[in-house]
């Protein structure tokens, strides 16, 4: 009994006893490792696979050798992954890649999406803290005259806590050439229920950071927002990212027009392009009941001057979903993508919220064929001549007896 | 009918020959194709396919005739992602077809490659490639890139809390990208074009579990090896203090936290067993993926 209250003592306090230490590279982790226990409750045998335990040797094997299946074993398994291959290529070009369940993104329900981010709040000496940190954001990347709220919540071992924003700092990276040049900035952080923060006293402080308003205008890249916390009798820091596109390439007009096109409602969203090149653009489409049902997606060059983007409701994602118009666009966002840059985009300003809603269609006016193309049939192709070459070794292997 | 000269004859049959022994790479052939992850060291080689000392000994079996897909491993994922595109431009069009393995921050290189890069027309290329990595044109083109499925080793598609607590001073730009909040927002993850992702997730780590959520192989969490589409402490089942287990396959982990679309979990290291390191002997959680190309990239 003693023993498992000593192993559970030892669990619970497992973070206070490692040491947290600055980002390791992965060359540093290979000399850095100790060898410290880690307690926990008893866990199950490991899971059955084709993989060996630990300490597999880096020899030339086979795969008999290697995996300690037998060849007829093997022969099952690729045919088993080979028709997986196909049945889950075939199962996902039902629609086109640009026209989507919206239930496959569920990160990216709505625009602007950025997870939350929780770890230790991060102490001058290294050491690992009680105290945890959770930064919220509404949007990662923005552009112009926009603002981010950031929120900074705190936990401990005993539970919520109050973080004490003691200093608020944007600045440029390090790592960009401009971070010698474009000063820090105060940010301030507020619990006061006004200037962004949503509920007074609640021991989580807002702050809106518009980078435009702090010496960042001219400025295109990562801005970090650094704070020096207390928490619960301890000091440390922690940061939030964003990346800042200080003039937008495009801009969306809002004007959006509809053409029913071979069984598919496409929408043709206006842009007012500044700068040429490829742009990435997602958005969202709700049936008549307003639950989202499609997820499109653009990503086409488009030139200077007034231009619209096609992003269509593919026919049979309509009828699979049943779902019934008229249907709403909405969340629609993008960025000019620039090959081989960090940034890598410039961010188009998003439209948040209802951009279009269509006329009303009946079921029937939408195909319900399969979506097909070059590139789908090039890869069922692959995919059926190697479950024809699966099945043929196996057979093979059967028909000399394998055991 | 024409009936050729004896000597013109011979010639033929000599340069159809040399034409056959000299472009071995050039007909319709499947390829293994293996990119590393971080590598403050930056000691492999960009453009040399044959390079492998990031994962070990290169005579050791991977795959049906493996490249290795080496990149500075300190840069930014977009301003590297090119090796990755000319890897695939080179050995993953026309006829040719394509596994692909990916340990850590290749998670990334390939997952952007595919989400922005994936639908674009791209050159049909020779597989010989020059010493910038690159290979010739045939003068056709295609939509995409022929790729069968990927194995992710350790993937750090969904980014390390160690990148979000590091030290700015001395990070490089790769760290900035994995950061949580980076990687999870620098391209949509779900678009693979319809590519499987088989993750293969480690948990043999103990220095940095209190700054990695749930289980961890020491460098990265389940959130992101496990492909899982959002942030948080997921464990093994019957393991304590977490907010869910990561389940295999593509179920959600049992909090209800759905996996990225077209990833699926391929190994849970229930034993905890896997590292995050390939210690130059294709060692750590690189092993049961090696395995797995040696038994189903062919």
């Amino acid at each position: 009994m003693g023993a498992a209250l000593g192993a559970l003592l030892l669990f619970a306090l497992r973070g206070r006893l490692c040491s947290a230490g600055r980002v390791p590279s992965e060359d540093a982790l290979l000399s850095d490792t100790p060898t410290r226990p880690k307690p926990t409750p008893a866990s199950p045998p490991p899971r059955r696979s084709t993989n060996p335990g630990k300490g597999f040797p880096a020899a030339a094997l086979d795969p008999a050798e290697e995996s300690g299946l037998t060849p007829r074993e093997i022969a099952e398994r690729r045919l088993e992954r080979a028709r997986r291959t196909l049945d889950g290529y075939l199962q996902a070009t039902r629609y086109p890649p640009v026209s989507r369940p919206l239930s496959e993104r569920p990160d990216l329900q709505n625009a602007r999406s950025v997870p939350t981010a929780t770890q230790p709040l991060a102490r001058a000496d290294g050491k690992l803290t009680d105290a945890k940190v959770t930064l919220s954001q509404d949007r990662f990347f923005l552009v112009g005259d926009e603002a981010a709220r950031l929120t900074v919540s705190c936990t401990t071992s005993e539970g919520p806590a109050t973080c004490e924003v003691r200093r608020a700092e944007a600045r440029v990276p390090p790592t960009m050439p401009q971070a010698g040049t474009i000063p820090p900035a105060p940010i301030r952080f507020y619990d006061d229920g006004r200037d962004g923060d949503p509920e007074a006293g609640d021991g989580a402080p807002t702050a809106l950071f518009a980078p435009a308003r702090e010496g960042f205008g001219g400025y295109h890249g990562p801005i970090g927002v650094e704070l020096l916390l207390h928490v619960d009798g301890e000091d440390g820091t922690a940061r939030f990212e964003v990346v800042y596109t200080p003039a937008a390439p495009a801009r969306f007009t809002g004007v959006v027009r509809e053409a029913l096109e071979e069984g598919s409602l496409c929408m043709y969203v206006q842009m007012a392009i500044d700068k040429p090149g490829r742009y990435v653009l997602h958005a969202r489409a709700d049936d008549a009941d307003g639950k989202g049902f499609a997820f499109l997606e653009f990503n086409e060059e488009l030139g200077a001057g007034s231009q619209e983007a096609k992003m269509c409701l593919f026919g049979k994602l309509v009828r699979d979903e049943h779902v019934r118009s008229p249907f709403t666009l909405r969340d629609v966002e993008g960025f000019l993508l620039k090959e081989d840059a960090y940034p890598d985009r410039e961010l188009v300003p998003a439209l948040v919220g209802n951009v279009h809603t269509t006329k009303s269609y009946a079921d029937s006016q939408f195909s319900d064929a399969e979506w097909q193309s070059e590139e789908k049939k090039r890869h069922v192709d692959e995919f059926t001549k190697d479950v024809a070459e699966a099945e043929k070794d196996l057979e093979e292997l059967e028909g000399g007896g394998s055991k | 009918m024409r009936i050729m000269p004896r000597a013109t004859h011979l010639f033929a049959a000599l340069f159809a020959t040399t034409a056959l022994f000299a472009a071995s790479d050039a007909g319709a052939t499947n390829y293994t194709l293996w990119i590393h992850g971080r590598n403050t060291s930056q000691s492999t080689k960009p453009g040399v396919y044959t390079d492998f000392s990031y994962w070990g000994p290169s005579a050791t079996s991977a795959g049906v005739n493996k490249k290795a897909v080496n990149w500075n491993g300190v840069g930014h994922i977009s301003d590297q992602n090119y090796r990755v595109r000319d890897a695939l431009d080179c050995y993953c069009t026309g006829s040719n077809w394509c596994y692909i393995a990916a340990h850590s921050a290749g998670d990334l290189q390939i997952g952007y490659a595919l989400a922005l890069y994936g639908g674009t027309t791209r050159s049909v290329r020779n597989a010989s490639p020059g010493a910038d990595g690159k290979c010739g044109t045939t003068g056709s083109t295609q939509t995409g890139w022929n790729i069968k499925w990927v194995d992710v080793a350790s993937g750090a598609g969904g980014g390390s809390e160690l990148a979000n607590m590091g030290d700015w001073a001395v990070g490089d730009a790769l760290t900035t990208d994995l950061k949580t909040s980076n990687a999870r927002t620098l391209y949509d993850h779900n678009q693979t074009r319809g590519i499987w992702f088989y993750m293969f997730a480690g948990a043999k780590g103990t220095a940095y579990s209190g700054t990695l959520p749930g289980q961890d192989d020491e460098a990265v969490a389940y959130h992101s090896t496990g492909g899982v589409s959002n942030t948080g402490g997921f464990c093994n089942a019957g393991d304590w203090f977490c907010d869910g287990t990561l389940n295999a396959g593509t179920t959600a982990t049992s909090n209800n936290v759905a996996k990225w679309a077209y990833h699926t979990v391929e190994l849970v290291d229930t034993g905890e067993a896997y590292n995050h390191y390939s210690s130059g002997s294709w060692a750590g959680i690189v092993g049961p993926v090696r395995t797995d190309m040696v038994t189903y990239a062919k």
